[in-house]
């Protein structure tokens, strides 16, 4: 059985960036998505509730935004201005504690929205780094979440801990190209070459518009938009059809 | 200050321990020989991650397109000692500095 998780990245970065992920899970094949708590735009979520039941996701963060808790509570995470690090490469050497405690309270933030998240992941998949990791399967095992697999020894390990929902993730858009066919051609040799398994793949995503607050924070501009396009293809459902390939389906 | 190749032997060897105990790898010990494909099973994308850590470690971005290919192809494995002597080599110490402001 071959079963795509298509998860949208990034609800809240800015609002022509969430005003487009809305539109590619309204009105395109994006599966579900994942919500920033620590932007400044994060307000905005509430705004799109209705939409998203059971398709949204918490986005942890420890990069990009502004912590929840005080710089003084987690001072290995933050910046002398006492936001985050813009890149992972520039957390430098962070406390599993400060972690567990900023991320419990991004937890409780969301949780304030009045719904559950469907499934945690990571801004710019810091969870890759073992400290962070060890800090999301706590968060998952309390709330009974499931995480996204970034490689099989991480699959191996969550599914060890039982929050594994999907076989691994498809870490970005797997060609230099966006556009349908090159979507469809790569996801047909991955399915080929991969393991079968009965959990679904997920591929992560960034489908959006561009607005200015975009340009300012992000290198990732110009494709967002592209990739949107790609969702909303009316062509695409049966390209997925006929190469067996199947959409998760949250209920 | 520039690191001695000891301490980043001793600083790399701390994030490999991690990243063994985090996901039960082959308890092995951690020699220049050791294999991180062949004896620990980890596979390319591990390895990115691992390098990712030692990036976030010096809060640097080194040049690892330079030790994954070799004569234009990519290399199949790396020793622990592989990856201390390319992260001595390529210690860029001007780029050092405290975390970046979001």
């Amino acid at each position: 059985m071959r079963t795509l998780i298509i998860n949208a990245d990034d609800l809240g970065i800015t609002p022509a960036v969430s005003k487009g992920i809305i539109k590619s899970i309204n009105h395109g094949l994006v599966s579900r998505t994942s919500a920033m708590m620590c932007s400044e735009n994060s307000i905005l979520i509430k705004e799109y509730l209705k939409d998203l039941k059971g398709k949204i996701g918490l986005h942890l963060q420890l990069t990009d935004g502004t912590p929840k808790l005080a710089a003084s509570l987690i001072p290995s995470l933050v910046a002398a201005n006492g936001k985050f690090p813009k890149k992972s490469n520039q957390l430098g050497r962070i406390i599993e504690t400060e972690i567990e405690m900023e991320w419990e309270a991004q937890m409780k933030a969301f949780l304030e929205l009045g719904i559950s998240p469907s499934h945690l992941d990571t801004h710019h998949n810091v969870h890759r780094f073992p400290k962070a990791f060890k800090a999301i399967c706590s968060l998952a095992q309390k709330y009974n979440l499931p995480v996204r697999p970034l490689s099989k020894i991480m699959s191996r390990k969550l599914e060890s801990l039982g929050v594994l929902q999907s076989s691994v993730c498809i870490e970005s858009w797997p060609d230099k190209e966006v556009t349908t066919d090159s979507l469809v051609s790569y996801l047909v040799n991955f399915f080929k070459s991969h393991d079968q398994s009965d959990l679904p793949v997920e591929l992560m995503c960034h489908p959006g518009y561009v607005d200015q607050d975009l340009v300012n924070r992000s290198s990732y501009l110009e494709k967002r938009e592209l990739e949107l396009e790609v969702f909303l293809d009316p062509n695409l459902p049966e390209l997925l059809k006929i190469n067996n390939i199947n959409l998760w389906n949250y209920i | 200050m520039e690191k001695t190749k000891s301490e980043i032997n001793e600083e790399i060897k701390e994030i490999l321990e991690e990243v063994i105990e985090m996901y039960d790898l082959p308890q092995a010990e951690i020699t220049d020989d050791l294999l991180l494909i062949g004896t620990l099973g980890l596979s390319s994308v591990d390895i990115m991650h691992f390098l990712a850590s030692v990036d976030m470690r010096y809060e640097k971005h080194l040049p690892y397109d330079k030790l994954m290919l070799k004569d234009g192809e990519y290399v199949s494995d790396f020793s622990f000692g592989q990856i201390v002597d390319f992260v001595y080599d390529n210690f860029d110490y001007n780029s050092s500095g405290p975390k970046q402001m979001s």
